[in-house]
Formats: C-alpha cells, sequence, structure tokens
C-alpha cells in the first residue's frame, strides 16, 4: 500500500457518515482521485476548515492497488478559493469548470490539465471585467486540453479554409465548422448557422494566445452559452447539459 | 429473501451503515427481547406517520405550524434561515437565539443542479412582512453555503432586511498554533472590538 503525496485541487464534497467527508480531487501525479477523509467534518478535526471545494494543496493518501476510494493522510494547504463562494456568477463558473474536469479528465497524470484548471480557478477568483468571457475561455480550453477542441478555421468535410465574413454552420456531431459550400450535402439535426461574428468570437474564445480582453462584453454572448453547452451535452455527457451549466446560465440571464 | 436479510438490506440503507454493521444490528435485535425489538419498529412507524414539514418554516414536526412558528414567545423579528431541519437542533440548544427559523433544504450547488428554486427560497420572501427586520444565514461555513449567503443577501437586501452571517473563527477549545490557515484568515477577518 504505497504513500503517495501529490499536488491536488479539491474539485467536490460529499458528506459521508456523520464525520467524514468523501473528496474528488484533481491530482497532479495520478489525475481525477477519490479519497475519504475521516473525521474531517469535526469541527476538530486535523484537516480543519481546508478541505472545501476550489482548494489547492498536498495531499498525501495511501493508493490502495485496484481500490476507487483512497484513505487521505494529510493535506497542507497552498492555496484556497473560498472568495469563490461571495459572488453567484465566479461560483458557477467554479462549478462547471470543475464539472468538466470531473466527468471527462482520466485517472492518469496531465500536467497541462491539472494547471490548466488552477489556471481557470485564479482567473474566476482575480478578474474584475466581464466573468462570462473568462468561463466560457476557461471551459473551452479545458475541453481542448481534453482533446476535443472543434475545427473552426478550416471546413470538417472539405477542408477549406474559412475567411473571416463568410456564414457557415458549425456541426455538433462533427464537432466544428461546415462551410456554406457543403452545408448541402449534410442533414444533420445537430447544424447550426455560425455567423461571422460568433465565429470569430469563438476563435478568441478558443485559443489563448491572444486571448479576449475581459474588459469588454460577449456580443454574441447567448450564441456562444448555447453553442458551449450543446457542444458539451453532445460530444462528452451523453447528450445531457451539465448540470452547472444550467446553474451558470440561470445566473447570466 | 429472508425476513432477516429484509432488515439487514434496510439498516444497510441508512447513511455511514455497511452490510457489516447492517447485519449486526439486525442480529441484535434477535438476540433482545421482543419487546425491545417492537418498541423501535412502533417508534418509527409513530415517526414516519406524525412528523411533517411545517407549512411556514419547513421545520420537521409533529405539529403544523410547527412549536417554534406557533410558539408566541419567540421573537418575530429576526429569522434564521439554516440548510437543514437538524441544524435548528444545535442553534436552539445553544440558547443564543429567540428568533424564528427558515429551513432552506440544503445550500446552492452547481455540480448538483440545486439552485435556488431548488430550495426553500420563495417561502422565505413570502414571511418576509414588516415585522421581520433581520434574517441570520446560518448555512455551513463552506463554499456551498457562503455561495447561499451571498445569494440571499442579493435578494433580500433590496428590500431593506439586514442580513447577516454567522461569524466564523476559531473553534472554542481549539488551540491557535493548530488552527488551520482558512479558519485563522476567517478569524481575522472577523474580528471586532473589544
Ligand atoms: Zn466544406
Ligand atoms: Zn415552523
Amino acid at each position: 500500500m504505497p504513500l503517495v503525496t501529490t499536488e491536488a485541487t479539491v474539485l467536490k464534497t460529499y458528506e459521508y457518515s456523520e464525520t467524514s467527508k468523501i473528496l474528488r480531487l484533481l491530482t497532479r501525479d495520478l489525475g481525477l482521485c477519490s479519497v475519504i477523509a475521516k473525521g474531517a467534518r469535526r469541527p476538530k478535526s486535523r484537516f480543519g476548515g481546508l478541505l472545501e471545494p476550489f482548494t489547492d494543496g498536498e495531499a498525501t493518501f495511501y493508493a490502495k492497488e485496484g481500490r476507487e476510494l483512497h484513505t487521505l493522510s494529510g493535506f497542507e494547504l497552498h492555496r484556497e478559493r473560498q472568495a469563490l463562494g461571495r459572488e453567484l456568477v465566479r461560483y458557477a463558473g467554479a462549478g462547471l469548470l470543475s464539472e468538466i474536469v470531473l466527468r471527462f479528465a482520466p485517472a492518469a497524470a496531465d500536467d497541462e490539465l491539472f494547471f490548466q484548471l488552477r489556471r481557470g480557478l485564479d482567473h474566476l477568483v482575480e478578474e474584475n471585467g466581464d466573468l462570462e468571457i473568462v468561463i466560457l475561455q476557461q471551459a473551452w480550453q479545458l475541453i481542448e486540453r481534453l482533446g476535443f477542441a472543434p475545427s473552426i478555421d478550416r471546413c470538417t468535410l472539405c477542408g477549406a479554409g474559412i475567411v473571416g465574413d463568410e456564414d457557415c454552420f458549425f456541426d455538433l456531431g462533427g464537432g466544428g465548422a461546415i462551410c456554406a459550400r457543403c452545408r448541402t450535402r449534410t442533414s444533420g439535426l445537430s447544424l447550426r448557422p455560425l455567423k461571422p461574428r460568433a465565429r470569430a468570437e469563438l476563435i478568441g474564445l478558443l485559443s489563448p494566445r491572444p486571448p479576449l480582453p475581459a474588459a469588454r462584453r460577449l456580443e454574441t454572448a447567448p450564441a456562444q452559452r448555447d453553442l458551449l453547452r450543446d457542444f458539451i451535452a453532445y460530444h462528452l455527457a451523453d447528450h445531457r447539459p451539465l448540470n452547472s451549466f444550467r446553474f451558470l446560465e440561470e445566473r447570466l440571464r | 429473501m429472508s425476513v432477516i436479510d429484509d432488515l439487514a438490506s434496510e439498516f444497510a440503507r441508512l447513511p455511514g451503515i455497511g452490510r457489516k454493521t447492517a447485519y449486526r444490528l439486525t442480529h441484535h435485535l434477535l438476540k433482545v427481547a421482543p419487546e425491545e425489538a417492537c418498541r423501535l419498529a412502533r417508534a418509527i412507524d409513530a415517526m414516519a406517520e406524525r412528523v411533517r414539514r411545517c407549512s411556514i418554516c419547513h421545520n420537521l414536526s409533529e405539529s403544523d405550524p410547527c412549536e417554534y412558528c406557533s410558539n408566541p414567545a419567540r421573537d418575530r423579528t429576526t429569522i434564521c434561515v439554516v440548510e437543514e431541519a437538524s441544524d435548528i437542533r444545535a442553534i436552539d440548544s445553544s440558547g443564543g437565539f429567540r428568533g424564528l427559523y427558515h429551513v432552506l433544504g440544503g445550500c446552492l450547488s452547481p455540480l448538483d443542479g440545486i439552485g435556488p428554486d431548488e430550495l426553500n427560497v420563495e417561502s422565505l420572501q413570502s414571511r418576509l412582512d414588516e415585522n421581520v427586520r433581520e434574517v441570520i444565514v446560518a448555512t455551513n461555513p463552506s463554499v456551498e453555503g457562503e455561495a447561499t449567503a451571498a445569494y440571499l443577501h442579493k435578494i433580500l437586501d433590496p428590500r431593506g432586511i439586514r442580513v447577516t452571517r454567522l461569524a466564523r473563527g476559531l473553534p472554542v477549545g481549539g488551540d491557535l498554533e493548530y488552527a488551520d490557515g482558512v479558519t485563522i484568515a476567517q478569524a481575522l477577518a472577523g474580528r471586532r472590538v473589544i
């Protein structure tokens, strides 16, 4: 039963029995993990108030071979993000990033994903501009990191480049843009128009450099929200929208 | 399935009880006098039969309105909002509060799909007549509890109601030296003049 010490971010906690908590962690060395923190709900627990969602630290636990649930023996706090609870849009955004990771991250080390999530949560704590841009941007970047990025520069059917002012379509099923010429060749129900302005803003949300400045608002915010929600539902979540997405949409309304 | 397995599997559905403990409890009841086992059954039966949600505050009670809502001695200017009915007992037995309660039924949780519509928020708003001057938010000191408090502040503040939050800080009997960083930071933020 090897003792593992790894950097970790708490994604979600569940109450377990009278006194314990189960934590879902994204760890640097083992990817997604579940640990049980025995006694964590007692007021004088050695874990104190540390084991909260969106907290970074160094987790030590006994990783049992073939077991899904490990026993946490220590957690050294590196960074807490309790401030996310003080504003609902930030809280909703942090929930969305966590849910994407929880649902789709592998149980294996992925440094880039690990640090992408931390950066995303930090942005949400610190951002003073438009939070919606930050949330959409960070969500898309996690999705890219998980290997599901949509192709937006070229038609996914014929490969032709799509120019700036060209009307095109987004194919949820195919996972990217489809040019107007190919539109006639497809009959997918998952097709929707993608206006030049919406496409330009989507490109800005997808690529980290140069990012869309959060100082201004998205012109096509509702379309971007719909697209991200449906894309996740279609590709990642058995056609069901994520719980946290609905929560986010209600907060942004 | 035998009646023994039947009872054990009912026990196993309770929080914190695994299969082993479920069988241990079942065999314990087989060993004691039959009257004792029946007393447990009757207590469960009576509870399920008689305990209801209070239609005002959602507390669990044998009467509707519950013993707090119907008690004329309680201070009607202050409502203490809690996550679960079980929190009321903890707060009331502290003796530090004589007002009314309101049970939210949980707290906001994006990942669980729990928004304001899933909580008893509307019924809280409908209780806020001219008598109510303060709402004390006593949700748990967690990110979820904090977010729920922020939401309640956002909707109640424009109505001219004082919204307060339970202070967070060092546990009584705790040693500063061993307190974690989050707790110390919150104790500092919640400091008061002495
Ligand atoms: Zn094409
Ligand atoms: Zn009541």
